[in-house]
Protein backbone atom coordinates (compact mmCIF):
# COMPACT_ATOMS: atom_id res chain seq x y z
CA UNK A 1 0.00 0.00 0.00
CA UNK A 2 2.78 2.43 0.99
CA UNK A 3 4.70 1.22 -1.93
CA UNK A 4 2.03 2.29 -4.36
CA UNK A 5 1.43 5.52 -2.78
CA UNK A 6 5.11 6.60 -2.48
CA UNK A 7 5.89 6.02 -6.49
CA UNK A 8 2.70 6.98 -7.26
CA UNK A 9 3.80 10.88 -5.62
CA UNK A 10 6.78 9.77 -7.45
CA UNK A 11 5.13 9.72 -10.33
CA UNK A 12 3.31 12.94 -10.13
CA UNK A 13 7.05 14.78 -9.31
CA UNK A 14 8.23 13.34 -12.63
CA UNK A 15 4.96 14.49 -13.92
CA UNK A 16 5.30 17.73 -13.26
CA UNK A 17 8.85 18.10 -14.02
CA UNK A 18 8.21 16.63 -17.99
CA UNK A 19 5.18 19.10 -18.22
CA UNK A 20 8.19 21.93 -17.03
CA UNK A 21 10.65 20.39 -19.52
CA UNK A 22 7.92 20.99 -22.31
CA UNK A 23 7.17 24.03 -21.83
CA UNK A 24 10.60 25.71 -21.70
CA UNK A 25 11.81 23.44 -24.40
CA UNK A 26 9.71 22.89 -27.34
CA UNK A 27 7.78 26.54 -27.91
CA UNK A 28 11.63 28.30 -27.95
CA UNK A 29 12.71 25.63 -30.44
CA UNK A 30 9.31 26.49 -32.46
CA UNK A 31 9.79 29.85 -32.44
CA UNK A 32 13.63 29.94 -33.38
CA UNK A 33 12.72 27.64 -35.90
CA UNK A 34 9.76 29.52 -37.65
CA UNK A 35 12.27 32.98 -37.22
CA UNK A 36 15.04 30.98 -39.11
CA UNK A 37 12.73 29.98 -41.77
CA UNK A 38 11.20 33.32 -42.16
CA UNK A 39 14.66 34.83 -42.15
CA UNK A 40 16.50 32.24 -44.10
CA UNK A 41 14.49 30.71 -46.81
CA UNK A 42 14.56 32.21 -50.23
CA UNK A 43 12.74 29.55 -51.99
CA UNK A 44 10.09 26.78 -51.53
CA UNK A 45 12.41 24.49 -51.48
CA UNK A 46 14.12 26.18 -48.45
CA UNK A 47 10.82 26.63 -46.81
CA UNK A 48 10.59 22.62 -47.24
CA UNK A 49 13.79 21.08 -46.19
CA UNK A 50 14.03 23.19 -43.25
CA UNK A 51 9.89 22.63 -41.98
CA UNK A 52 10.96 18.74 -42.45
CA UNK A 53 13.99 19.43 -40.12
CA UNK A 54 12.24 21.43 -37.52
CA UNK A 55 9.48 18.88 -37.39
CA UNK A 56 12.10 15.80 -36.92
CA UNK A 57 13.66 18.25 -34.13
CA UNK A 58 9.89 19.03 -32.35
CA UNK A 59 8.90 16.22 -32.17
CA UNK A 60 12.97 15.11 -30.50
CA UNK A 61 12.11 17.17 -27.87
CA UNK A 62 8.72 16.41 -27.07
CA UNK A 63 9.62 12.30 -26.53
CA UNK A 64 12.74 13.58 -25.01
CA UNK A 65 10.56 15.36 -22.16
CA UNK A 66 8.56 12.15 -22.24
CA UNK A 67 11.78 10.41 -21.43
CA UNK A 68 11.07 7.85 -24.58
CA UNK A 69 13.70 9.58 -27.28
CA UNK A 70 15.58 6.42 -28.12
CA UNK A 71 13.12 5.08 -30.02
CA UNK A 72 12.70 8.60 -32.07
CA UNK A 73 16.41 9.72 -32.04
CA UNK A 74 18.27 7.86 -34.02
CA UNK A 75 15.56 8.26 -37.33
CA UNK A 76 15.37 11.81 -36.63
CA UNK A 77 18.99 12.18 -36.51
CA UNK A 78 18.69 10.54 -40.34
CA UNK A 79 16.24 12.64 -41.39
CA UNK A 80 17.64 16.05 -39.99
CA UNK A 81 21.05 15.12 -41.41
CA UNK A 82 20.05 14.38 -44.89
CA UNK A 83 17.98 17.60 -44.59
CA UNK A 84 21.43 19.00 -43.80
CA UNK A 85 23.27 17.80 -46.63
CA UNK A 86 20.18 18.88 -49.02
CA UNK A 87 20.52 22.44 -47.61
CA UNK A 88 24.42 22.62 -47.46
CA UNK A 89 24.21 21.51 -51.67
CA UNK A 90 21.39 24.66 -52.48
CA UNK A 91 22.45 27.07 -50.25
CA UNK A 92 20.44 26.86 -47.14
CA UNK A 93 22.45 27.66 -44.63
CA UNK A 94 19.55 27.45 -42.12
CA UNK A 95 18.80 23.71 -42.95
CA UNK A 96 21.81 22.24 -39.31
CA UNK A 97 19.16 23.69 -37.31
CA UNK A 98 17.46 20.56 -37.31
CA UNK A 99 20.34 18.16 -36.58
CA UNK A 100 21.87 20.51 -34.02
CA UNK A 101 18.96 19.97 -32.40
CA UNK A 102 18.40 16.41 -32.39
CA UNK A 103 22.23 15.89 -31.71
CA UNK A 104 21.79 17.64 -28.62
CA UNK A 105 19.33 15.90 -27.48
CA UNK A 106 20.90 12.53 -28.58
CA UNK A 107 24.65 12.95 -27.09
CA UNK A 108 23.94 14.19 -23.17
CA UNK A 109 21.95 11.52 -22.07
CA UNK A 110 24.83 8.43 -23.05
CA UNK A 111 26.32 7.00 -20.44
CA UNK A 112 30.03 6.47 -21.88
CA UNK A 113 31.97 8.47 -24.75
CA UNK A 114 30.06 11.27 -24.55
CA UNK A 115 32.69 13.67 -25.24
CA UNK A 116 33.88 11.33 -28.57
CA UNK A 117 29.66 11.11 -29.67
CA UNK A 118 30.16 15.37 -29.14
CA UNK A 119 33.05 15.91 -31.46
CA UNK A 120 31.92 13.11 -33.51
CA UNK A 121 28.49 14.79 -34.12
CA UNK A 122 30.21 18.32 -34.38
CA UNK A 123 32.20 16.49 -37.29
CA UNK A 124 29.36 14.86 -39.24
CA UNK A 125 27.60 18.36 -39.39
CA UNK A 126 30.58 19.97 -40.71
CA UNK A 127 31.34 17.04 -43.03
CA UNK A 128 27.73 16.83 -44.12
CA UNK A 129 28.45 20.94 -45.05
CA UNK A 130 31.74 20.22 -46.79
CA UNK A 131 30.30 19.39 -50.01
CA UNK A 132 28.49 23.18 -50.66
CA UNK A 133 32.03 23.91 -50.61
CA UNK A 134 33.12 21.58 -53.06
CA UNK A 135 30.15 21.80 -55.44
CA UNK A 136 30.74 26.08 -55.03
CA UNK A 137 34.21 27.10 -56.00
CA UNK A 138 33.68 30.61 -55.56
CA UNK A 139 34.10 32.46 -51.98
CA UNK A 140 35.70 29.35 -50.47
CA UNK A 141 36.64 30.87 -47.19
CA UNK A 142 32.78 32.45 -46.49
CA UNK A 143 31.46 29.12 -47.43
CA UNK A 144 33.71 27.32 -45.47
CA UNK A 145 33.05 29.86 -42.60
CA UNK A 146 29.19 29.44 -43.14
CA UNK A 147 28.68 25.53 -43.79
CA UNK A 148 31.35 23.90 -42.03
CA UNK A 149 32.75 26.12 -38.92
CA UNK A 150 29.32 28.02 -37.83
CA UNK A 151 27.16 25.24 -37.72
CA UNK A 152 30.02 22.83 -36.55
CA UNK A 153 30.32 25.13 -33.14
CA UNK A 154 27.19 26.13 -32.90
CA UNK A 155 25.73 21.88 -32.72
CA UNK A 156 28.81 22.09 -30.03
CA UNK A 157 27.63 24.88 -28.31
CA UNK A 158 23.58 23.54 -27.86
CA UNK A 159 25.26 20.58 -26.85
CA UNK A 160 27.14 21.66 -24.36
CA UNK A 161 24.07 23.67 -23.36
CA UNK A 162 22.31 20.71 -22.79
CA UNK A 163 24.92 18.82 -20.75
CA UNK A 164 24.32 21.07 -17.77
CA UNK A 165 20.29 20.19 -18.55
CA UNK A 166 20.45 17.18 -18.51
CA UNK A 167 22.87 17.53 -15.49
CA UNK A 168 20.30 19.71 -14.22
CA UNK A 169 16.91 16.89 -14.29
CA UNK A 170 19.87 13.80 -13.17
CA UNK A 171 20.16 16.37 -9.76
CA UNK A 172 16.51 16.65 -9.85
CA UNK A 173 16.09 12.66 -10.28
CA UNK A 174 18.71 11.99 -7.77
CA UNK A 175 17.25 14.32 -4.88
CA UNK A 176 13.55 12.46 -5.91
CA UNK A 177 15.17 8.95 -5.56
CA UNK A 178 17.23 10.02 -2.10
CA UNK A 179 14.08 11.04 -0.65
CA UNK A 180 11.89 8.46 -0.92
CA UNK A 181 15.18 6.52 0.28
CA UNK A 182 14.96 7.94 3.47
CA UNK A 183 11.37 7.70 3.56
CA UNK A 184 11.89 4.10 3.37
CA UNK A 185 14.99 3.71 5.76
CA UNK A 186 13.19 5.27 8.43
CA UNK A 187 9.79 3.15 8.41
CA UNK A 188 12.38 0.09 8.14
CA UNK A 189 14.46 1.37 11.59
CA UNK A 190 10.62 1.36 13.03
CA UNK A 191 10.10 -1.71 12.45
CA UNK A 192 12.97 -3.33 13.57
CA UNK A 193 12.71 -0.97 17.27
CA UNK A 194 8.73 -2.06 17.34
CA UNK A 195 10.15 -5.60 16.54
CA UNK A 196 12.54 -5.62 19.47
CA UNK A 197 9.82 -3.85 21.92
CA UNK A 198 7.49 -6.64 21.25
CA UNK A 199 9.97 -9.36 21.81
CA UNK A 200 10.81 -8.20 25.15
CA UNK A 201 7.65 -7.45 26.17
CA UNK A 202 6.48 -10.87 24.81
CA UNK A 203 8.81 -13.31 24.40
CA UNK A 204 9.54 -12.76 27.98
CA UNK A 205 6.43 -13.52 29.44
CA UNK A 206 5.82 -16.59 26.78
CA UNK A 207 8.72 -18.21 28.58
CA UNK A 208 7.25 -17.39 31.75
CA UNK A 209 3.61 -18.73 30.71
CA UNK A 210 5.16 -22.07 29.57
CA UNK A 211 7.19 -22.77 32.45
CA UNK A 212 4.27 -22.20 34.70
CA UNK A 213 1.55 -23.71 32.87
CA UNK A 214 4.33 -27.20 32.60
CA UNK A 215 4.66 -26.91 36.56
CA UNK A 216 1.05 -25.97 36.89
CA UNK A 217 0.29 -29.57 34.61
CA UNK A 218 2.96 -31.31 36.79
CA UNK A 219 1.48 -30.14 40.21
CA UNK A 220 -2.38 -30.99 39.11
CA UNK A 221 -2.92 -33.97 41.00
CA UNK A 222 -0.07 -33.55 43.98
CA UNK A 223 -0.71 -30.40 44.89
CA UNK A 224 -4.05 -29.28 43.42
CA UNK A 225 -4.15 -25.67 45.60
CA UNK A 226 -0.66 -24.44 44.13
CA UNK A 227 -1.27 -25.46 40.55
CA UNK A 228 -4.43 -23.27 40.92
CA UNK A 229 -2.13 -20.51 42.10
CA UNK A 230 0.16 -21.47 39.58
CA UNK A 231 -2.49 -20.62 36.58
CA UNK A 232 -3.83 -17.62 38.51
CA UNK A 233 -0.08 -16.20 38.20
CA UNK A 234 -0.30 -17.19 34.39
CA UNK A 235 -3.63 -15.43 34.40
CA UNK A 236 -2.31 -12.02 35.62
CA UNK A 237 0.97 -12.07 33.76
CA UNK A 238 -0.92 -12.55 30.40
CA UNK A 239 -3.21 -9.80 31.47
CA UNK A 240 -0.12 -7.45 32.48
CA UNK A 241 1.32 -8.24 28.81
CA UNK A 242 -1.98 -7.93 26.87
CA UNK A 243 -2.30 -3.99 28.50
CA UNK A 244 1.76 -3.26 27.73
CA UNK A 245 1.50 -4.61 23.84
CA UNK A 246 -1.54 -2.04 23.55
CA UNK A 247 0.48 0.54 24.83
CA UNK A 248 3.18 -0.47 22.86
CA UNK A 249 0.96 -0.08 19.50
CA UNK A 250 -0.68 3.38 20.29
CA UNK A 251 2.46 4.79 22.00
CA UNK A 252 2.92 7.02 19.20
CA UNK A 253 -1.05 7.34 18.70
CA UNK A 254 -0.98 11.20 20.45
CA UNK A 255 -2.83 13.78 18.66
CA UNK A 256 -3.42 17.27 18.93
CA UNK A 257 -6.23 19.16 21.00
CA UNK A 258 -7.67 20.36 18.12
CA UNK A 259 -7.87 17.23 16.17
CA UNK A 260 -9.09 15.50 19.76
CA UNK A 261 -11.93 17.72 19.71
CA UNK A 262 -12.80 16.93 16.14
CA UNK A 263 -13.00 13.60 16.56
CA UNK A 264 -14.35 13.67 19.95
CA UNK A 265 -17.56 15.91 18.42
CA UNK A 266 -17.89 12.93 15.34
CA UNK A 267 -18.30 10.58 18.11
CA UNK A 268 -20.88 12.75 19.91
CA UNK A 269 -22.45 13.24 16.67
CA UNK A 270 -22.67 9.23 16.18
CA UNK A 271 -24.22 8.66 18.64
CA UNK A 272 -26.96 11.20 18.05
CA UNK A 273 -25.86 14.08 20.56
CA UNK A 274 -25.76 17.37 19.60
CA UNK A 275 -22.60 19.24 20.18
CA UNK A 276 -21.79 22.76 19.67
CA UNK A 277 -17.86 23.83 20.35
CA UNK A 278 -16.73 27.14 21.20
CA UNK A 279 -13.50 28.24 20.88
CA UNK A 280 -12.71 31.26 22.97
CA UNK A 281 -8.59 31.23 22.06
CA UNK A 282 -6.48 28.70 21.48
CA UNK A 283 -5.15 26.73 24.37
CA UNK A 284 -1.29 27.36 25.51
CA UNK A 285 0.76 24.83 23.59
CA UNK A 286 1.60 23.71 27.53
CA UNK A 287 -1.73 22.60 28.66
CA UNK A 288 -2.86 20.65 26.07
CA UNK A 289 -1.70 17.49 26.63
CA UNK A 290 -3.47 17.57 29.86
CA UNK A 291 -6.80 19.09 28.69
CA UNK A 292 -6.73 16.05 25.98
CA UNK A 293 -6.99 13.77 28.72
CA UNK A 294 -9.57 15.61 30.33
CA UNK A 295 -11.52 15.55 27.05
CA UNK A 296 -10.98 11.68 26.17
CA UNK A 297 -12.30 10.97 30.13
CA UNK A 298 -15.02 13.26 29.72
CA UNK A 299 -16.03 12.14 26.39
CA UNK A 300 -16.07 8.49 28.11
CA UNK A 301 -18.01 9.18 30.58
CA UNK A 302 -20.42 11.07 28.77
CA UNK A 303 -20.98 8.03 26.09
CA UNK A 304 -20.99 5.86 28.51
CA UNK A 305 -23.40 6.90 32.04
CA UNK A 306 -25.51 10.04 30.12
CA UNK A 307 -28.37 9.96 28.44
CA UNK A 308 -27.01 13.04 27.07
CA UNK A 309 -29.24 15.09 24.27
CA UNK A 310 -26.67 18.08 24.16
CA UNK A 311 -23.19 18.50 25.27
CA UNK A 312 -21.22 22.13 24.77
CA UNK A 313 -17.30 22.74 24.94
CA UNK A 314 -15.98 25.45 25.72
CA UNK A 315 -12.36 26.09 24.89
CA UNK A 316 -9.99 29.37 26.45
CA UNK A 317 -6.69 29.27 26.32
CA UNK A 318 -5.83 28.04 29.94
CA UNK A 319 -8.98 26.15 30.20
CA UNK A 320 -11.93 23.83 29.00
CA UNK A 321 -15.73 23.84 30.49
CA UNK A 322 -17.61 20.54 29.41
CA UNK A 323 -21.51 21.09 29.71
CA UNK A 324 -23.79 17.87 28.91
CA UNK A 325 -27.31 17.12 30.11
CA UNK A 326 -29.31 13.97 30.65
CA UNK A 327 -26.60 13.29 33.54
CA UNK A 328 -28.47 11.19 36.61
CA UNK A 329 -27.14 11.78 39.89
CA UNK A 330 -23.21 12.29 40.11
CA UNK A 331 -21.75 8.93 40.71
CA UNK A 332 -18.18 7.92 41.41
CA UNK A 333 -15.76 10.43 39.30
CA UNK A 334 -13.74 7.36 38.56
CA UNK A 335 -10.87 8.42 35.92
CA UNK A 336 -11.53 11.78 36.63
CA UNK A 337 -10.17 11.74 40.37
CA UNK A 338 -7.24 9.91 39.05
CA UNK A 339 -7.04 12.86 36.35
CA UNK A 340 -7.38 15.69 39.26
CA UNK A 341 -4.24 14.59 41.48
CA UNK A 342 -2.56 14.58 37.82
CA UNK A 343 -3.38 17.96 37.21
CA UNK A 344 -2.87 19.16 40.41
CA UNK A 345 0.31 18.07 40.09
CA UNK A 346 0.65 20.71 37.02
CA UNK A 347 -1.08 23.67 38.56
CA UNK A 348 -4.39 22.91 37.43
CA UNK A 349 -7.62 22.57 39.20
CA UNK A 350 -10.72 20.51 37.86
CA UNK A 351 -13.91 21.32 39.20
CA UNK A 352 -17.12 18.69 38.51
CA UNK A 353 -20.84 20.11 39.29
CA UNK A 354 -24.10 18.56 38.87
CA UNK A 355 -27.23 20.45 38.94
CA UNK A 356 -30.72 20.32 37.52
CA UNK A 357 -29.60 16.88 35.39
CA UNK A 358 -26.78 18.95 33.78
CA UNK A 359 -23.08 18.00 34.65
CA UNK A 360 -20.27 20.58 34.06
CA UNK A 361 -16.80 19.34 33.80
CA UNK A 362 -14.11 22.54 33.81
CA UNK A 363 -10.48 22.65 33.95
CA UNK A 364 -8.19 25.74 34.51
CA UNK A 365 -4.46 26.47 34.64
CA UNK A 366 -4.79 30.08 37.21
CA UNK A 367 -0.96 30.02 37.60
CA UNK A 368 -0.42 30.01 33.54
CA UNK A 369 -3.28 32.25 32.97
CA UNK A 370 -1.59 35.17 35.80
CA UNK A 371 1.66 34.46 33.78
CA UNK A 372 0.34 34.71 30.68
CA UNK A 373 -0.82 38.32 31.14
CA UNK B 1 -31.99 -14.91 32.75
CA UNK B 2 -30.44 -13.03 29.80
CA UNK B 3 -30.22 -14.96 26.52
CA UNK B 4 -27.38 -14.34 23.91
CA UNK B 5 -26.00 -14.96 20.65
CA UNK B 6 -22.57 -15.39 20.18
CA UNK B 7 -20.69 -14.41 16.98
CA UNK B 8 -17.19 -14.69 16.88
CA UNK B 9 -15.00 -16.29 13.71
CA UNK B 10 -12.26 -17.20 16.28
CA UNK B 11 -13.21 -20.86 17.60
CA UNK B 12 -10.83 -20.65 20.74
CA UNK B 13 -12.43 -17.65 21.74
CA UNK B 14 -15.99 -18.20 21.08
CA UNK B 15 -16.15 -21.40 22.29
CA UNK B 16 -14.22 -20.28 25.59
CA UNK B 17 -16.70 -17.38 26.10
CA UNK B 18 -19.68 -19.62 25.22
CA UNK B 19 -18.38 -21.92 28.19
CA UNK B 20 -17.65 -19.34 30.70
CA UNK B 21 -19.90 -16.85 30.25
CA UNK B 22 -22.76 -18.83 31.76
CA UNK B 23 -20.79 -19.84 34.51
CA UNK B 24 -19.93 -16.22 35.13
CA UNK B 25 -23.32 -14.90 35.29
CA UNK B 26 -27.28 -15.60 34.68
CA UNK B 27 -26.18 -15.61 31.04
CA UNK B 28 -27.85 -18.29 28.15
CA UNK B 29 -25.68 -18.76 25.47
CA UNK B 30 -28.61 -19.60 22.22
CA UNK B 31 -26.51 -20.05 19.33
CA UNK B 32 -23.08 -19.40 18.31
CA UNK B 33 -21.99 -18.20 14.63
CA UNK B 34 -18.81 -18.07 13.06
CA UNK B 35 -18.91 -15.32 10.35
CA UNK B 36 -21.61 -12.10 9.88
CA UNK B 37 -23.90 -13.81 8.00
CA UNK B 38 -24.34 -16.91 10.01
CA UNK B 39 -24.76 -13.71 12.84
CA UNK B 40 -27.56 -12.55 11.13
CA UNK B 41 -29.52 -15.51 10.13
CA UNK B 42 -28.98 -16.71 13.74
CA UNK B 43 -30.50 -13.27 15.57
CA UNK B 44 -33.30 -13.22 13.33
CA UNK B 45 -34.12 -16.53 14.70
CA UNK B 46 -33.31 -16.46 17.88
CA UNK B 47 -34.60 -13.13 19.14
CA UNK B 48 -31.91 -12.77 22.00
CA UNK B 49 -32.18 -10.08 24.41
CA UNK B 50 -28.39 -9.34 23.40
CA UNK B 51 -26.35 -9.97 19.86
CA UNK B 52 -22.65 -10.26 21.25
CA UNK B 53 -20.54 -9.89 18.34
CA UNK B 54 -17.22 -9.63 16.82
CA UNK B 55 -15.92 -6.70 14.78
CA UNK B 56 -13.55 -8.38 12.53
CA UNK B 57 -14.83 -11.19 10.94
CA UNK B 58 -14.81 -13.08 7.63
CA UNK B 59 -17.56 -12.47 4.26
CA UNK B 60 -19.60 -10.08 6.63
CA UNK B 61 -17.66 -8.02 9.03
CA UNK B 62 -19.69 -7.05 12.18
CA UNK B 63 -20.53 -3.56 11.36
CA UNK B 64 -22.26 -5.53 7.84
CA UNK B 65 -23.80 -7.85 10.03
CA UNK B 66 -25.25 -4.89 12.60
CA UNK B 67 -26.42 -3.00 9.72
CA UNK B 68 -28.51 -6.13 8.43
CA UNK B 69 -29.90 -6.96 11.79
CA UNK B 70 -31.02 -3.11 12.15
CA UNK B 71 -33.13 -2.93 9.31
CA UNK B 72 -34.96 -6.57 10.41
CA UNK B 73 -34.93 -6.15 14.43
CA UNK B 74 -34.20 -2.06 14.95
CA UNK B 75 -34.85 -2.50 18.62
CA UNK B 76 -32.06 -5.53 19.24
CA UNK B 77 -29.40 -4.92 21.76
CA UNK B 78 -26.00 -5.51 20.37
CA UNK B 79 -22.36 -5.36 22.20
CA UNK B 80 -19.56 -5.67 19.81
CA UNK B 81 -16.21 -7.07 20.95
CA UNK B 82 -12.70 -6.04 19.52
CA UNK B 83 -9.44 -6.48 18.93
CA UNK B 84 -8.07 -3.43 17.99
CA UNK B 85 -10.74 -1.26 16.66
CA UNK B 86 -9.49 0.52 13.92
CA UNK B 87 -9.82 4.40 13.83
CA UNK B 88 -13.39 5.58 13.18
CA UNK B 89 -15.19 1.95 13.76
CA UNK B 90 -16.33 3.25 17.34
CA UNK B 91 -17.68 6.40 15.38
CA UNK B 92 -19.16 4.08 13.11
CA UNK B 93 -20.80 1.74 15.32
CA UNK B 94 -22.79 4.25 17.38
CA UNK B 95 -24.21 5.91 14.11
CA UNK B 96 -25.22 1.98 13.92
CA UNK B 97 -26.78 2.22 17.34
CA UNK B 98 -24.57 -0.29 18.86
CA UNK B 99 -24.88 0.01 22.70
CA UNK B 100 -21.93 -1.73 24.07
CA UNK B 101 -18.47 -1.74 23.15
CA UNK B 102 -15.60 -4.28 25.23
CA UNK B 103 -12.44 -5.20 24.50
CA UNK B 104 -11.65 -8.63 23.42
CA UNK B 105 -8.91 -8.86 25.62
CA UNK B 106 -11.48 -7.86 28.76
CA UNK B 107 -12.00 -10.60 31.86
CA UNK B 108 -15.42 -12.66 31.33
CA UNK B 109 -16.55 -11.42 34.29
CA UNK B 110 -16.28 -8.02 32.94
CA UNK B 111 -18.21 -8.92 29.50
CA UNK B 112 -20.75 -10.75 31.80
CA UNK B 113 -21.48 -7.92 33.53
CA UNK B 114 -21.72 -5.35 30.57
CA UNK B 115 -24.31 -7.29 28.90
CA UNK B 116 -26.22 -7.58 31.95
CA UNK B 117 -25.97 -3.67 32.05
CA UNK B 118 -26.88 -3.65 28.41
CA UNK B 119 -30.04 -5.44 29.24
CA UNK B 120 -31.00 -3.16 31.51
CA UNK B 121 -31.10 -0.69 29.17
CA UNK B 122 -28.13 0.99 29.05
CA UNK B 123 -24.85 2.06 27.23
CA UNK B 124 -21.12 0.93 27.66
CA UNK B 125 -18.34 1.67 25.86
CA UNK B 126 -14.70 0.90 27.85
CA UNK B 127 -13.34 3.72 28.28
CA UNK B 128 -9.90 2.65 26.92
CA UNK B 129 -11.87 1.90 23.22
CA UNK B 130 -13.32 5.77 23.44
CA UNK B 131 -10.33 7.22 24.33
CA UNK B 132 -8.70 5.40 21.83
CA UNK B 133 -11.30 6.64 19.47
CA UNK B 134 -10.59 10.18 20.33
CA UNK B 135 -6.64 10.25 19.72
CA UNK B 136 -6.95 7.47 17.16
CA UNK B 137 -9.34 9.08 14.33
CA UNK B 138 -8.85 10.95 11.52
CA UNK B 139 -10.54 14.41 12.31
CA UNK B 140 -10.42 15.57 8.41
CA UNK B 141 -12.94 15.07 5.69
CA UNK B 142 -12.84 13.34 2.52
CA UNK B 143 -12.66 16.96 1.14
CA UNK B 144 -9.98 18.31 3.33
CA UNK B 145 -7.98 14.48 2.91
CA UNK B 146 -8.19 15.68 -0.93
CA UNK B 147 -6.55 18.87 -0.82
CA UNK B 148 -3.53 17.46 1.28
CA UNK B 149 -3.18 14.40 -1.18
CA UNK B 150 -3.19 16.82 -4.05
CA UNK B 151 -0.58 19.48 -1.82
CA UNK B 152 1.89 16.47 -1.19
CA UNK B 153 2.50 15.66 -4.85
CA UNK B 154 2.98 18.95 -4.93
CA UNK B 155 0.29 20.86 -6.34
CA UNK B 156 -0.40 24.28 -6.38
CA UNK B 157 -3.88 25.69 -4.91
CA UNK B 158 -4.89 26.76 -8.75
CA UNK B 159 -4.21 23.17 -9.75
CA UNK B 160 -5.86 21.25 -6.99
CA UNK B 161 -8.42 23.35 -7.79
CA UNK B 162 -8.51 22.53 -11.39
CA UNK B 163 -7.74 18.96 -10.54
CA UNK B 164 -11.05 18.51 -8.04
CA UNK B 165 -13.19 20.87 -9.82
CA UNK B 166 -13.84 23.57 -7.19
CA UNK B 167 -13.07 27.18 -6.96
CA UNK B 168 -9.50 28.20 -5.67
CA UNK B 169 -11.30 30.05 -2.83
CA UNK B 170 -13.01 26.63 -1.69
CA UNK B 171 -9.75 25.00 -1.80
CA UNK B 172 -7.86 27.35 0.37
CA UNK B 173 -10.88 27.05 2.72
CA UNK B 174 -10.31 23.12 3.06
CA UNK B 175 -6.95 23.47 3.53
CA UNK B 176 -7.08 26.14 6.57
CA UNK B 177 -9.62 23.72 7.95
CA UNK B 178 -6.95 21.13 7.62
CA UNK B 179 -4.38 23.26 8.91
CA UNK B 180 -6.19 24.25 11.96
CA UNK B 181 -7.05 21.14 12.77
CA UNK B 182 -3.37 19.77 12.53
CA UNK B 183 -2.22 22.74 14.46
CA UNK B 184 0.06 23.42 11.52
CA UNK B 185 0.79 26.61 9.74
CA UNK B 186 1.69 25.94 6.21
CA UNK B 187 -0.30 23.54 4.29
CA UNK B 188 2.97 21.39 3.59
CA UNK B 189 3.09 20.53 6.85
CA UNK B 190 -0.39 19.99 7.19
CA UNK B 191 0.01 17.66 4.36
CA UNK B 192 3.18 15.78 6.31
CA UNK B 193 1.39 16.00 9.38
CA UNK B 194 -1.31 13.88 7.86
CA UNK B 195 1.00 11.13 6.29
CA UNK B 196 2.73 10.74 8.85
CA UNK B 197 -0.48 9.63 10.75
CA UNK B 198 -1.54 7.26 7.89
CA UNK B 199 -4.78 8.97 6.66
CA UNK B 200 -3.64 10.14 3.24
Amino acid sequence: MTETRRRWSGGAVQDRLRRLNLITTVPPLAFVGVLLLALTARSWWHAGIQVVGLVAALVTAERWTAGDYLRIARPSLAVTAVVWLAGALTNDTAAFFGVSVVGSFLVPPLRRHRLAALFGLAALVAVLGLPNVLVHPDHTGPRLLQYVAVPAIAVLISTGFMFATQRLFDLVAELEQSREREAELAVARERVRFASDLHDIQGHTLHVVKLKVALAEKLMDADPGRAQEELREVHTLVGDTIVQTKELAYAQRRLNLSAELENAKNLFEAAGIHVRLEREAEPDARVGELLGQVLRETTTNILRHAEARHVRITLGRTGMAIVNDGAAEPGPLGGLSALRQRLAEDGGELDVSHADGRFLTAVAFPELDGAGR
Amino acid sequence: MTTVVLADDEALLRKALAALLPLEGEITVLAEAEDGEQAVAATLRHRPDVLVIDLEMPTVDGLGAVAQIRRARPEQVILMLTRHARPGVLRKALKLGVQGFVSKAAEPAHITAVIQTLHAGKRWIDPDVSALAVVDDCPLTDRELDVLRATRDGFSVAEIAGRLHLAEGTVRNYLSNAMQKTQTRTRHEAARYAREHDWL
